[in-house]
């Protein structure tokens, strides 16, 4: 079988999953670097003593049906040994469960309700936590004050509502009758956690877990989007460095070890400030700003490796233009390592972010931070409630990507992938 | 090797100039005026006389445009002078940045020196247990560690050792009566004080340095050479220390360079949440008065440590290791 190895469309159907399949390790069509022979000849030959080298052995008679050795796609062999890492999975399907909660946040904890028909029409005001616009002006208009239980019933008898799993706001206190049977929330020190409050109140009485739950969408939404402008400017850079060389390359170096130089918190609080009002997609811009160091430098040392490969060769003999070369050759079998420092980077500015508001520098107040309720705790290091959980929670974040981080490069890293046998 | 010294010389001088230069920018453009931030913080019956205030433009050249004044600081700094401080009552940058030194590197120092001195037994031990049961678990913990962000390790040693069990001071450098007390007491409360934070500074680098010389044991284990020991019957012991480990110190040593910077810049958020008043405490009230005589000092060491360190480190690496070789 023949496969460009520029091209990573491989038929993942084709290789059905066997039991005893996975057990074999196989030579991946990864070694672009001029191997391409070797995968030729790795389709015909590798029996299971070949396991791990790529040396062409044509004396070797194949052992099995030849099908049985058609080797998977790169993506699909990467998925199979990232799947192995136990540890790694965990961490995988926690940030899954952290990206649902964040989905999911105003269903699980707020005052809005979900969904709701009020004076004849639908509503959906739990949307407002998303984005304030989302909730129907109605609502402004006919004074509920973001206080819907009891509203509703007094100004439209015939509404109905469902509610969130748990009734207790992110932004604002909840008051004494509000919601049937559940007092008002503490303030002060004497919100430990208690069942109204599963994690305790601020001193201003606001719920803790209403604030984690919300703050979710915030800590992931800033380790997608900054990484996001970071991956850009930092593989667009690598990628210019790394394919053309020469002066190109040298000032881009000196660049990428300019930003590396100026202290990241400099530069950070310097974006900042430069804006007379911050936003949450301030910070992640300016964390992305600053967090791309490392991605550029590695897509740049995959560049200088990949250039020289054949299938690039092959390209331009084709005629294909330096930017088809840079973004569809080169790059897509650069994506995987690339991928390794993203995905530390995400944790990175995860960290940022909670540093950040802990310092003050964080989204203003009523955008529920994990990292403020750090610096209140900090503050008031009596209620321990307060630091406790949002510490665990950018703690386990963290863990989550870097384990993630770490199940990438084993995965994707053929030297590192031997050394695990 | 002298040219290419010379070159990353002139290469790295040409960066701090425009590296200072963008930071002097950046403090210039941003909002707060350095003679407003001052006066906000002073008494409304002690406001300064529109001249004072004339004065004080002109001597840190505000009223010029920004290129005039970065050429005046780089003049000054030539001639050996960093200029003066703006909110510490105009005290010598160097005077203040000296005052805050020693108690970063308390910090640091020892911190660096307990990372190394732990984890060079930590990386052997999972070297020569790879694969056991304690050796996963214990690696486990450590790579967790290494994702606990410091900030938070702080507070929760802050909340369990201070708080709960009122064991340690919860910041500070010494308590409030240490003129009274004898020197070895006067020790014995900055350690008591230094312990906390010294903690969050080591136990990341510790986890950091244990896992690289693991990865760099693991490397070398395989290795002919150690193939070639272990075949004429050197005790394991002896080829864990003798044959493995001489060869990965040459990456650690020339991590050490790297660590510059960190030496001597601190730590923001520890130093702040700590009370400590080292040179991240400093860095981070000079942002907030926009002092910028001080920011740029303490920006042109980080980035001189930093590129300094870059070029250590790669000088110590051809030193040791004479494969490789600087072009």
């Amino acid at each position: 079988m023949t496969s460009h190895p520029g091209d990573h469309k491989q038929p993942h159907g084709e290789s059905p999953e066997r039991p005893g399949d996975e057990a074999l390790p196989r030579q991946a069509p990864e070694d672009a670097a001029g191997l391409g022979a070797a995968i030729e000849s790795e389709a015909a030959t590798s029996g299971p003593e070949v396991v791990g080298f790529s040396v062409p052995a044509p004396a070797a008679e194949p052992q099995e049906p030849i099908e049985r050795d058609v080797p998977r796609g790169y993506w699909a062999e990467a998925w199979l040994r990232f799947r192995r890492r136990r540890l790694a999975m965990t961490a995988l399907l926690f940030v899954v469960f952290l990206a649902l909660v964040a989905i999911f946040s105003p269903a699980i904890v707020g005052t809005k309700p979900i969904v709701c028909k009020y004076k004849g029409e639908i509503y959906f005001p739990c949307l407002g936590y998303f984005n304030r616009s989302w909730e129907n002006a109605i609502f402004t208009k006919d004074r509920f004050r973001n206080v819907y239980a009891g509203n509703l019933k007094e100004k439209d008898p015939e509404s109905w509502a469902i509610w969130p799993l748990i009734y207790q706001d992110p932004e604002r206190r909840v008051r004494e009758g509000e919601w049937p049977a559940q007092p008002a929330n503490p303030t002060r020190n004497y919100g430990s956690p208690n069942r109204y409050n599963l994690f305790g109140t601020t001193p201003a009485g606001v719920d803790v877990f209403a604030i984690m739950v919300h703050g979710t969408r915030i800590a992931l939404l800033v380790g997608f989007v900054s990484m996001g402008i970071a991956a850009a400017i930092g593989i667009t850079l690598g990628a210019l460095a790394g394919y053309f060389r020469g002066w190109v390359d040298a000032l881009i170096s000196r660049l990428i070890e300019i930003v590396m130089c100026v202290p990241t918190l400099v530069l950070i609080l310097a974006l900042i400030a430069v804006l007379p009002k911050i936003t949450i997609w301030h910070l992640m811009a300016a964390i992305g700003l600053t967090g791309w160091t490392s991605i550029a430098r590695l897509t740049r040392a995959e560049f200088i490796k990949l250039r020289e490969a054949d299938f690039v060769s092959a390209a331009k003999a084709l005629g294909a233009g330096p930017s088809r070369i840079m973004f569809r050759h080169i790059l897509r079998n650069a994506m995987a390592p690339v991928l390794v420092p993203i995905t530390f980077g995400i944790a990175s500015a995860i960290l940022i972010e909670g540093g950040l508001s802990f310092l003050g520098f964080g989204p203003p107040p009523p955008t529920p931070s994990w990292g403020r309720i750090l610096a209140e705790g900090q503050q008031n290091n009596t209620m321990w409630w307060l630091i406790v959980f949002p510490g665990l929670a950018i703690f386990l974040t963290v863990l989550a990507y870097n384990l993630i981080g770490e199940g990438l490069q084993e995965a994707t890293d053929p030297r590192l992938r031997e050394a695990g046998r | 090797m002298a040219q290419y010294l010379i070159r990353r010389l002139l290469i790295a001088l040409a960066m701090l100039v425009v590296i200072t230069f963008l930071v002097y920018a950046l403090i210039r453009s941003t909002p707060g005026d350095p003679t407003l931030v001052n006066i906000e913080s002073m008494s409304p019956d002690r406001q300064p006389s529109p001249e004072a205030l004339q004065r004080f433009r002109e001597q840190y050249y505000l009223d010029k445009p920004i290129y005039v004044g970065y050429a005046m600081w780089v003049l000054h700094l030539v001639q050996g002078d960093l200029g003066q401080s703006m909110a510490y009552n105009g005290a010598p940058v160097s005077q203040v940045i000296g005052e805050r030194i020693g108690n970063t590197l308390i910090l640091t120092v020892s911190s660096l020196v307990l990372a190394y001195v732990l984890s060079i037994p930590l990386g052997l031990y999972f070297t020569a247990r790879n694969g056991t049961m304690r050796e996963r678990a214990l690696s486990t913990v450590l790579y967790m560690l290494y994702s606990l962000p410091s900030y938070v390790a702080a507070l929760f040693l802050q909340l369990a050792f201070a708080v709960k069990l009122d064991l340690l001071p919860l910041f500070g450098t010494h308590s409030d009566n240490f003129a009274q007390l004898s020197f070895i007491e006067q020790v014995w409360d900055i350690a008591k004080h230094a312990i906390l934070p010294v903690t969050c500074f080591t136990y990341g680098s510790l986890a950091f340095y244990s896992r690289f010389i693991k990865a760099n044991m693991n490397e070398v284990i395989r290795q002919d050479y150690i193939r070639t020991a272990k075949a004429k019957g050197v005790s394991p012991r002896n080829i864990i220390f003798h044959h493995a480990f001489r060869n990965t110190l040459i990456p650690l040593v020339t991590q050490i360079g790297l660590t510059l910077p960190a030496l001597l810049g601190g730590s923001v958020i520890l130093e702040q949440i700590f009370a400590w008043p080292g040179i991240g405490k400093l860095f981070f009230e000079a942002l907030g008065y926009r002092d910028y005589p001080i920011l740029m000092s303490l920006v042109l060491m980080f980035s001189v440590l930093t590129l300094l360190g870059q070029l250590l480190a790669d000088v110590l690496y051809a030193i040791v290791d004479p494969r490789v070789s600087l072009t």
